[in-house]
């Protein structure tokens, strides 16, 4: 193999490089406990959610937007289904199927604020944030719901032989997540948009049409993510989904879409999700505190968007 | 090559394909070989076999995604290659053209070029930052520049058929050369890292 392909297989991966060396790092540092199987089955728990939803986060940064309102869908799913189940005596797969409707529906409303009224995304899915948080104080009453079926474990409880059942719905998203960007004619459409926008529309793409498809699906990413959240915890609270955008864009940008739109794939942002996961679950096994773990993780967001930024204004110069 | 740019003047100028249809329409009945060559062309560039109704430049969608394509080359080499060899069939460049025909096709690719980048200078064009940030239209110049590298010279070199893309090449870098300035040094940027393999 020449010196050139070593050099850009090494650069094409070396998201993953990162990751292993998080890896022996944490496991030195924790003397061993890190790399358990218990913990593994651990970790796999714990990205599961965010690793789901960051699948429509890729989408919508692949098209140059952004979308806010991750966490409030996390949180309102939570709430609305819990309120079905225990409040409105509702069978499990119909609350589950209605919830999953309703956010697919707040991903459009998002999509119908940004392709047809022209709202930047920053502001329109900030605004549906803070709509959708205030509805899941307003339904919850502030408090928490909780008095599940024993068999709404399913999905965040359950497993399939030690693999949990949350992680392999994450798994079986991501298969489909990179089926959409890497095989269909929709993929090839996120990344025009996100390349070009006004020459993809005159090349015959409806644009907007696509938007909204692409916030539809960041919204059902999402709702399913607060399923398995709701499922895991076992109670649904008004704040359990605060600031878990950040994190999700974390996990995207970290992957290295790019935040300019239009660079990324699907295997970048496993490696992200997995990279998050890591860490947190590395600094809670270290005793960091939730405060410094804050701290770790928005200067991981600050760097991850920096190297972005500067590798463009390389490029350009 | 000259011929052809004189008679055809204002269907090689013309960016918008309604407009191009009445002049292609209008000549059609003339006793003129190139006439039907570029009625040809026209109906592959424009018109989506699926659905005649719909408004498509299949040219500008090569345009939007063959940089991609570019980006990912390492990644699917087969699929880029696979790619290559639709999109040689897709601008007719394995066709056995006649000197005028050729001429034609080369004067149609600037004419594509020249409607994409066009568009680089709206609003949307390299937003940056969660499209909040727009980029100067120096930048976007470049951008685009590079682009065009990427979709012609880059992917010629990565699939290695420079030889049957050296039309489409050539076209699109004398349109790169009139619309950014820098484009030779942006070119030979370019050229050097696809050399080094970055």
């Amino acid at each position: 193999m020449s010196n050139v392909n070593i050099k850009s297989l090494v650069k094409s991966n070396a998201i993953w490089l990162v990751f292993i060396a998080e890896v022996i790092i944490f496991t030195i540092a924790s003397g061993g406990t890190f790399l358990t199987g218990n913990n593994i089955v651990n970790i796999s728990r714990q990205v599961s959610y965010y690793g789901i939803a960051s699948i429509g986060m890729t989408f919508v940064i692949l098209i140059a937007g952004i979308d806010l309102s991750i966490g409030s869908i996390i949180t309102f799913v939570n709430v609305v289904c819990a309120f079905l189940m225990v409040n409105a005596g509702m069978n499990m797969w119909v609350a589950v199927i209605i919830s999953l409707l309703l956010a697919t529906a707040i991903g459009t409303l998002n999509g119908g604020m940004v392709a047809s009224i022209g709202i930047p995304a920053l502001i329109a899915t900030f605004a549906s944030q803070t709509i959708f948080e205030g509805i899941s104080y307003l339904i919850s009453g502030g408090r928490p719901i909780s008095g599940f079926t024993s068999s709404f474990g399913l999905f965040g409880r359950w497993a399939i032989g030690p693999v949990p059942v949350c992680a392999l719905i994450m798994i079986a998203c991501f298969a489909l997540g990179s089926f959409i960007l890497n095989k269909s004619y929709f993929g090839r459409y996120f990344y025009a948009i996100g390349g070009n926008e006004e020459a993809a529309e005159l090349s015959g793409i409806r644009v907007n049409r696509v938007k909204y498809l692409i916030y539809a699906l960041s919204g059902f990413f999402a709702g399913l993510a607060g399923i398995v959240l709701l499922s895991r915890s076992g109670s649904a609270q008004s704040t359990v989904g605060k600031g878990l955008e950040f994190d999700v864009i974390t996990c995207v940008v970290l992957g290295g879409v790019s935040v300019n739109g239009g660079v990324g794939r699907m295997s970048g942002v496993v490696a992200g999700v997995l990279i998050i996961g890591s860490l947190t679950n590395g600094m809670i096994l270290m005793d960091v505190s939730e405060y410094t773990q804050m701290v770790v993780k928005g200067l991981v967001l600050a760097i991850a968007v920096g190297i972005d930024c500067m590798s463009k204004k390389h490029q350009s110069t | 090559m000259h011929e052809a740019e004189k008679k055809w003047d204002a269907y090689f100028n013309e960016t918008d394909p309604e407009e191009r249809k009445l002049i292609v329409g209008m000549t059609a009945g003339e006793n003129d070989d190139l006439a039907g060559f570029l009625a040809m062309i026209y109906r592959k560039r424009y018109e989506d076999p699926k659905n005649h109704d719909r408004a498509v430049d299949n040219w500008l969608w090569k345009f939007v995604y063959l940089p991609g394509l570019y980006r990912k080359r390492r990644l699917s080499k087969k699929a880029m290659l696979t790619e290559v060899d639709r999109t040689l069939d897709d601008l007719c460049l394995n066709m056995i053209l006649s000197k005028e025909e050729e001429a034609a096709l080369y004067l149609e690719f600037r004419n594509a070029a020249r409607r994409y980048l066009g568009t680089c200078l709206g609003r949307n064009y390299g937003r940056r930052l969660f499209g909040l940030k727009e980029i100067s239209p120096a930048e976007k110049r470049a951008r685009a520049c590079e682009e065009l590298w990427m979709m012609s010279r880059g992917l010629a070199l990565s699939a290695g058929k420079e030889a049957k893309l050296s039309l489409f090449i050539e076209a699109l870098r004398a349109e790169a050369s009139e619309f950014c300035p820098d484009c030779d040094s942006i070119y030979e940027h370019l050229e050097q890292k696809h050399k080094r393999g970055v």
